[in-house]
């Protein structure tokens, strides 16, 4: 399942900075599922959003191998939240070759989750 | 004690984020679910169940405990479920299409609403995945 163009769309990508806005889009079918008449974004699929953007951002496809912690301190329901910054606050390649990064989701004035993760280049 | 039960009776999520087949063990702080990666698995990918796959179907094995527990202990309604956080996911190999996984989750703490499991998913005897997650629950369904 790609979550880019199905439950979220790139509004625009920072310059200065490895950021992105998104879209959310409220019509994604998953919705309906998780959980039927209370729609709330997955977890995980917060998870592969920031895997989804890593992507746009290195140019090549990676996959998460670790996860140091996932902080998720306010739900994002599509129908409070349209759209959400991503915002990578560190991308460091260590010595075996994968990727640690850190990443923060965030709404204008909230932040929704933290991240910190390892990816591999595959 | 424990009886077999349709999966959709004790989880909050509907198909196609239905991500566990059968909870085949339950008791008071463990609790094992299992999950064959199936090719229309909307999280399959490539051949293989992908890690928000793996951590999805991680999440309802505890989901799944909440429910029963929730359903046939209390005689309660199912309540909607969060997860909180992730802390110390460890992915050695993904699941391959066709294979089926066996995940057990342990209590290690729970406070009212929150709960706080390790991990560990198995193919057979190998050790493919393990965590550490903090589950929230909410709202009961209405």
């Amino acid at each position: 399942m790609i979550l880019q163009d199905n439950l979220f769309t790139i509004l625009s990508q920072e310059d200065d900075k490895p950021a992105f806005r998104v879209q959310i889009n409220k019509a994604w079918p998953i919705y309906e599922a998780h959980f039927p008449g209370n729609p709330i974004t997955p977890g995980v699929c917060i998870v592969q959003m920031v895997q989804e953007l890593l992507q746009v951002l290195l140019g090549r496809k990676v996959c998460l191998k670790k996860a140091k912690n996932v902080k998720y301190l306010a739900i994002i329901s599509p129908l409070e939240v349209g759209e959400l910054s991503v915002v990578f606050t560190k991308t460091e390649p260590q010595p075996d070759g994968t990727l640690k990064v850190q990443a923060q989701v965030c709404g204008d004035e909230t932040i929704f989750t933290k991240l910190s993760l390892t990816f591999t280049l595959t | 004690m424990f009886k077999k039960i349709d999966i959709l009776e004790i989880l909050p999520q509907r198909p196609p984020f239905v991500m566990v087949d059968e909870l085949t063990d339950y008791s008071d702080l463990q609790s094992t679910c299992c999950l064959t990666v199936r090719p229309d698995n909307v999280f399959c990918d490539d051949g293989e169940l992908a890690p928000a796959g793996l951590v999805e179907h991680i999440a309802q094995t505890c989901a799944a405990r909440l429910g029963y527990y929730n359903r046939f202990i209390l005689k309660k309604p199912v309540r909607l479920g969060f997860i909180g956080e992730v802390k110390d996911l460890d992915i050695v190999r993904l699941p391959r299409q066709g294979e089926r996984i066996d995940t057990t989750v342990t209590v290690v703490q729970e406070i009212f609403d929150v709960t706080l499991v390790s991990a560990e998913v198995r193919s057979g005897t190998e050790t493919i995945a393990t965590t550490n997650l903090k589950i929230a629950q909410g709202s009961p369904l209405s």
